[in-house]
């Protein structure tokens, strides 16, 4: 009852300017952007291209940091616009196939994206169907969200 | 008279097709950001590069030349799939001062290509070269990531413009009373 | 050193988020960004009359209904419903509503005054009924 009326408080003040929810919105998309852009490169160093004279643990230890701090932004301002409507959200089939497949997204890049692009004497053939799965899942939590305002 | 093309445009079989689409239309939608996603960033990574903030351990030769061709591959989609999204309802666009914004901003990038190719991109290694990163390269940085910004927030905003004139409007009024 | 190097990263993208935001300033009407926003949801009314126009159009659709008052008054008042995606999921395909069907829409008004609604349910002449597909409470389950 009282998490009923938090969330409708929240909801109110968030809706009352209408500028919160594009803003929000706007930084949201620059994050993911800017994420998936980075771990997209360490993608393509696990197939072989892209960034030249490095190897994927090069690239992997150069961009996680910025990665963090990207997920960061994309974490905070998700739930701005969540609570900008929970209800809806929470019965839209789309955004919780979205969340499903952004807990999968985060949860695979921390463990066997990280350790098999860390290691040095991983195999082709591994690399590449980890570099496949990352950009799957990450795309998949694209077209999540998207599909939001279509589902 | 650009009013009349954008009408022609969204006749047209296949525009008329997307804009009354189930699933087409946001599909198109959903690849369109999802090469903002994948491609998108690396466009920032490689501005950013040019700046010193990220990626300091490349060469800048390595991160431009490794990441160029994939840029254009990912530009061409987006593109394709924007002009899809434009085409489907051109005429709703004409009045939408973002979707304007957007397009001078994409405009200020095509420049940005022709003045910055020759300076910078074309020749990376002549960056790595030099024991500081030469202003000409820093300025190209910062101007493609604000446009792309722009276009970026710009794009998302085209979706929230409501235009002023009414869509319902009085028919008749009552007759006597 | 890895901390200014990400506080350098945050203000970096500030710095260039920000002077991208002062390029929204263009912004004139903003509209659409919720439901309530646009429209009354607290005052939700029933229009009934004929159809004169079907836009089956994404992101949304739009139909226009001359709707007429106890006074005699028409007015064309536009409904927005849900993009045809949503729709199907619905029950309500492309020829569902035709110009002439006479129906009874249930809507939310503009906050504004103006002639246009945002569409919760259609009742057609036949008995049936679609819902629009708009929020609040209308996502297919």
């Amino acid at each position: 009852m009282f998490l009923l009326l938090l969330q409708n408080a929240i909801a109110d003040a968030l809706n009352s300017s209408e500028w919160v929810f594009p803003i929000a919105e706007c930084f949201h998309i620059a994050a993911f952007a800017w994420s998936i852009g980075l771990i997209a490169i360490v993608d393509l160093r696990l197939f072989g291209v892209g960034i030249g004279h490095s190897t994927p643990p090069q690239i992997l230890k150069a961009t996680a940091p910025w990665t963090l701090l990207g997920l960061a932004v994309v974490l905070l301002s998700g739930p701005i616009l969540f609570l900008s409507d929970p209800r809806m959200y929470l019965h839209n089939p789309s955004f919780v196939f979205k969340m499903y497949a952004l807990a999968l997204a985060i949860i695979f890049n921390y463990t066997i994206h990280r350790k098999v692009a860390s290691s040095d004497s991983s195999s082709q053939g591994i690399r590449v169907v980890v570099g496949v799965v990352s950009l799957a899942l990450w795309v998949s939590v694209v077209f999540g969200g998207l599909f939001i305002a279509f589902a | 008279m650009i009013l009349e093309l954008f009408r022609w445009l969204q006749s047209l079989s296949f525009m008329t097709y997307i804009r009354e689409s189930g699933l087409e239309y946001p599909i198109v939608m959903s690849t369109h950001l999802a090469c903002i996603a994948v491609f998108g960033g690396m466009i920032v990574i490689t501005d950013l590069r040019l700046l010193g903030v990220v990626l300091t351990e490349r060469p800048i030769a390595d991160v431009v030349n490794g990441l160029r061709w994939w840029k254009r591959l990912g530009f061409v989609i987006m593109f394709a799939m924007g002009f899809t999204l434009f085409g489907s309802k051109a005429a709703e666009y004409y009045p939408n001062p973002y979707f304007w914004v957007k397009m001078s901003c994409l405009t200020l990038v095509l420049i940005h290509a022709i003045v910055f190719r020759p300076l910078v991109y074309n020749h990376p290694e002549q960056l790595d070269a030099s024991p500081v990163i030469p202003t000409r390269a820093k300025v190209a940085g910062a101007l493609s990531l604000f446009l792309w910004t722009a276009v970026l927030c710009n794009g998302r905003l085209i979706g929230y413009y409501e235009p002023p004139q009414q869509k319902g409007h009085v028919v008749s009024t009552a007759e006597g009373k | 050193m890895v901390i200014s190097l990400q506080i350098s990263g945050m203000a970096s993208k500030l710095a260039i988020l920000i002077p991208g935001g002062l390029l929204l300033l263009a912004a004139p009407i903003f509209g659409h960004h919720s439901v309530s926003a646009e429209f009354d949801v607290h005052n939700q009314n029933t229009y009934a009359g004929v159809v004169t126009k079907v836009e089956w159009s994404n992101p949304h659709i739009y139909f226009y209904v001359d709707v007429k008052d106890a006074r005699q008054k028409v007015t064309n008042w536009a409904f927005e419903g849900a993009g045809p995606n949503t729709l199907a999921r619905l029950g309500w395909v492309r020829d569902s509503l035709k110009v002439g069907d006479r129906v009874t829409v249930v809507a939310y008004p503009a906050r504004d005054g103006a002639y246009v609604g945002s569409a919760r349910e259609v009742r057609l002449s036949n008995g049936r009924k679609v819902l629009a597909g708009m929020p609040p409470d209308q996502s297919p389950k």
